[in-house]
């Protein structure tokens, strides 16, 4: 089967481990996949917040963010995050990317899937 | 360089789910697309005048957090979207008859919109 591109985007935080598990299983199917984490999203990318993170979503999470970033999925936060009035501190293996970035790899991807 | 064109499909209310699809909007247009914006189920409440935005339970803090990142508001990027040229759509079907809309926006079917994201260089809905 030909690779696919799929582009994430997740605003809401409770919706992460879901995102990651599907994204794990794609990229073990040979599939490209990036996620943007966006307003309640990106919560899970700040590393203040990734411990209690971790705590309300399931043990896992540090387990499936280690997964996702070996498998070669990029991870982004976004660039104008509310967060970033409080000094967002992005976990290891995650960019910040503004809309362009996005639409870049929006235009590129097979589906773009938001949750 | 061709003019892309883009579809955005806005499906919900809530303070976090109206954000993504104007922001989109915005940036797509901004650079050079043609964008579509449409709005069906509960999204069209988003154009309704009387709509307030409000976030989805457990995420309340966001509201807070976006007026003191002083991010512009729903009404604020609907009307920059507007005057960056952004073509605003409803689907027809989930119209309520009480609906004061903020702007024009032409009603057209769900197939309408579908036809419009097959032939689009990017189809995102949220």
């Amino acid at each position: 089967m030909m690779n696919k591109k799929f582009v994430y985007f997740v605003s809401l935080s409770s919706n992460v481990p879901y995102v990651l598990k599907k994204s794990i299983e794609m990229v073990e199917q040979k599939n490209e996949v990036a996620i943007f984490f966006d307003l309640d999203g990106a919560r899970v990318l700040d590393k203040r917040y990734f411990k209690k993170m971790t705590r309300t979503h399931g043990g896992d999470l540090s387990l499936l963010f280690n997964l996702a970033l070996n498998a070669g999925i990029k991870l982004y936060g976004c660039q104008m995050n509310v967060l970033i009035a409080d000094g967002l501190e992005l976990i290891d293996g995650a960019e910040l990317a503004g809309v362009v970035t996005f639409l870049e790899a929006a235009y590129q991807a097979d589906a773009v899937l938001s949750y | 360089m061709n003019t892309k064109k883009v579809v955005v499909l806005a499906l919900h209310d809530e303070l976090e789910s109206a954000y993504p699809p104007l922001n989109v909007a915005v940036g797509a247009t901004s650079s050079g697309a043609d964008v579509i914006l449409a709005f069906s189920r509960k999204g069209v409440n988003i154009l309704d005048q009387k709509y307030i935005p409000i976030p989805s339970d457990g995420i309340e803090y966001l509201s807070n957090a976006l007026s003191d990142f002083n991010a512009p508001s729903i009404n604020d990027l609907l009307e920059i979207a507007v005057e960056s040229g952004v073509k605003l759509y409803v689907v027809d079907l989930d119209i309520k008859d009480h609906t004061q809309f903020k702007y024009p926006a032409e009603q057209v079917p769900i197939k309408w919109v579908l036809n419009e994201a097959v032939s689009a260089d990017l189809f995102v809905h949220f």
